[in-house]
C-alpha cells in the first residue's frame, strides 16, 4: 500500500487553465480539467458517501460548478488539485452533517421518510459479493466528523495540522476525533 | 499490516470505489450546459452591485431636503409651483463692487474670497485687491489666497492678509485690528511692522485730534496704557502662547480663571470670545461652544462680536432655543 500517494496529489493542475482568454473558452477548459479531475473527486466523494453513487454524484457536480465561479480568480492556479481537494471534503462534510440532521427520528417523522433504509442500495450488494460491505457498513457508521478524520489521516495521509485547517477545527479536536474514530471502527470490524 | 486490520480494509473498500461510466458522462454533460450559462450568470453577478447603486441613489435623493414640491405638480398642473423656502444656512452677502460703499451692522459683502461682514456702521473702498475702511468696524473673513495677499488699510496702517479672519477698527483718533485666525502683518504709518497672531490686537492713534477738549484726556491712555488693557494684552499673549503650544485646554482653563476679574465691558468681550473661539475651533466641542456662545450673548447683546457670534452659532447649528433672546436672564 502507497499511503503517499494521496488524492490531492493526483489532482494536478491543467495547464488549459491558463490558455482561457474568454468566456467561449470556459467550457472546453472545464471539459479538460473534469476529464483530468474527475476520477479523483468522485473517490472522495463516494468514500465520504460510503459507496452511495447518487450522493456522489452531487457532490462532484457541486464541486465543478464551483470551480466554474471561482476557476479565474483562483489563487494559486497551480494548486488546483489542492483546491477540489479542500471544496470536495468540505461539501462531503456539509452534505453528511446535513444527511445526518435528516436522518434525525424527528425530522425523518416529520418528512415522512420513515421506511426508506428497508431497501438495499445496489452499491451495497456489489460491495457484498467484494466482502467489503461490512467495511462499508462499519464507515457509514462513524459520525461524519470521525469519517473525515480518519479518512483523510490514513488514506490521504494528512496531517491533523492540515485537517484542521481544512474543516476549521481545531489541531487537538481532530486529535480526538481520530482517537474516537479509529476506536469505533476497531470495535465494528472485530466485533 | 493484517488482513482484519480496519485500515487495511478501508484502503481496500477505497480503491473499489469507482463511478460507474454513466454517472461521469452524465455529470460532464450538465456541467457543459452549465458552462455555457456562464456568461448569463457572470452579468447577473452585477446584479447586487446595481440594486446596491439603486438603493444609494435613492437614499441620497430621500435625505436630500425638498427644493420644489412635486405632489402639487401631479395632482393640479394648473397650481403654480411655490418653491419651498429653503432654510438658509449662511447669509448671502452682496457683491462688494470696485469704489466705495457704505455698510450697515450686519450686513456682508463679498467679493473674490474676501467677506466683510461690518459691526459699526463702516465706509468701505475697494480697489482691486486692496480695501480701505475709512471709519467704522468691520470684520474681514479672507480665504487663503498664498500668491495675491490682500490688503486692508485703516487711515496710515496697512494689514497684508494671506488668508484670515480679523476685525479692524477706525476713525478719525485711532483705531485697532484684533485678530481672530491666522497670521497678519500690520505696517504702521511710521513703518513698523508688526505680526500679529490669533487673539492678538494692536491698537495706533488717529492723525487728527478729537474737538473736544477731552482729546487730550483721551490721547493720554493711549500713551500709558491703563492697567486692564497691559493686563488684557498680557493674557492674549500668554493665551497665544498656549494656543501655539496646541494646549489649548490650558488656554480655556485660564481665560475661564481670569474672566470674571474686574475687567472692563469690553476686555470682557475680548475674554469671552476667545474662550468661544478656542472651544468652537481649536476644541472643537460643539456643546460647550453653543453653550458659551449663547452665554455670550446674553451678558453681551449687540457686543462687538455679535455677528461672528451668530455666525458661529448658526455654523454649529447650535439650538435655537440657545440663541440669544430665547434665554433666561443671565445669572452672573
Amino acid at each position: 500500500m502507497n499511503r503517499t500517494e494521496t488524492s490531492s496529489q493526483a489532482l494536478d493542475a491543467h495547464p488549459a487553465m491558463n490558455a482561457m482568454t474568454s468566456e467561449e473558452d470556459l467550457a472546453r477548459v472545464l471539459d479538460g480539467i473534469y476529464r483530468k479531475h474527475h476520477r479523483a473527486v468522485f473517490r472522495l466523494a463516494l468514500r465520504y458517501g460510503a459507496g452511495n453513487e447518487a450522493w456522489a454524484e452531487d457532490i462532484v457536480q457541486d464541486v465543478f460548478v464551483k470551480l466554474i465561479d471561482h476557476l479565474a480568480h483562483l489563487e494559486d492556479p497551480d494548486d488546483l488539485g489542492g483546491w477540489l481537494y479542500r471544496v470536495t471534503t468540505r461539501r462531503c462534510f456539509r452534505k453528511l452533517e446535513r444527511d445526518r440532521f435528516l436522518d434525525l427520528p424527528l425530522v425523518r417523522t416529520c418528512l415522512r421518510f420513515l421506511g426508506d433504509a428497508a431497501t438495499p442500495a445496489p452499491e451495497a450488494q456489489w460491495f457484498a459479493r467484494q466482502d467489503l460491505e461490512r467495511t462499508r457498513q462499519a464507515l457509514e457508521r462513524l459520525p461524519p466528523k470521525q469519517r473525515l478524520v480518519v479518512c483523510m489521516v490514513h488514506l490521504d495521509g494528512r496531517t491533523q495540522q492540515e485537517i484542521g485547517e481544512i474543516l476549521g477545527m481545531s489541531k487537538s479536536y481532530v486529535c480526538k476525533l481520530l482517537g474516537r474514530g479509529l476506536h469505533r471502527l476497531h470495535e465494528e470490524l472485530d466485533a | 499490516m493484517s488482513a482484519e486490520d480496519p485500515i487495511e480494509r478501508l484502503v481496500a473498500l477505497d480503491r473499489a470505489l469507482a463511478p460507474s461510466s454513466d454517472t461521469v458522462e452524465r455529470v460532464r454533460r450538465r456541467l457543459e450546459r452549465r458552462a455555457f450559462q456562464t456568461p448569463l450568470r457572470a452579468r447577473l453577478r452585477v446584479w447586487p452591485m446595481l440594486a446596491f447603486a439603486a438603493g444609494a441613489v435613492v437614499m441620497a435623493l430621500a435625505m436630500r431636503p425638498a427644493v420644489a414640491p412635486v405632489a402639487p405638480a401631479i395632482l393640479d398642473a394648473r397650481a403654480p409651483t411655490v418653491p419651498t423656502p429653503v432654510p438658509e444656512t449662511k447669509p448671502v452677502c452682496a457683491r462688494l463692487e470696485t469704489g466705495t460703499h457704505p455698510l450697515q451692522p450686519a450686513a456682508c459683502h463679498e467679493a473674490d474670497g474676501v467677506v466683510v461682514t461690518a459691526i459699526l456702521p463702516s465706509m468701505l473702498d475697494r480697489q482691486g485687491s486692496t480695501l480701505e475702511l475709512m471709519r467704522g468696524e468691520s470684520m474681514f473673513e479672507v480665504k487663503p489666497r498664498p500668491h495675491d495677499p490682500l490688503r486692508v488699510r485703516a487711515g496710515e496702517v496697512e494689514i497684508v492678509v494671506l488668508g484670515t479672519k480679523f476685525i479692524v477698527q477706525h476713525d478719525l483718533y485711532g483705531g485697532h485690528v484684533f485678530l481672530i485666525e491666522g497670521r497678519i502683518t500690520v505696517r504702521m504709518g511710521s513703518g513698523d511692522v508688526q505680526e500679529l497672531g490669533p487673539g492678538q490686537q494692536l491698537s495706533w492713534s488717529g492723525p487728527s485730534e478729537p474737538p473736544s477738549p477731552k482729546s487730550k484726556v483721551r490721547k493720554a491712555p493711549k500713551a500709558s496704557p491703563p492697567r486692564d488693557e497691559r493686563e488684557l494684552a498680557s493674557i492674549l499673549e500668554e493665551i497665544h502662547q498656549l494656543r501655539r503650544a496646541k494646549q489649548f485646554g490650558r488656554a480655556v482653563e485660564r481665560l475661564r480663571a481670569v474672566e470674571h476679574g474686574s475687567w472692563s465691558p469690553r476686555a470682557q468681550q475680548v475674554l469671552s470670545y476667545e474662550i468661544g473661539t478656542l472651544l468652537d475651533r481649536q476644541l472643537h466641542d460643539v456643546a460647550a461652544a453653543c453653550e458659551h456662545w449663547a452665554k455670550h450673548q446674553r451678558r453681551f447683546p449687540g457686543g462687538r462680536f455679535s455677528g461672528p457670534v451668530a455666525d458661529a452659532m448658526q455654523r454649529l447649528a447650535c439650538e435655537s432655543g440657545s440663541r440669544g433672546g430665547n434665554f433666561p436672564q443671565p445669572r452672573d
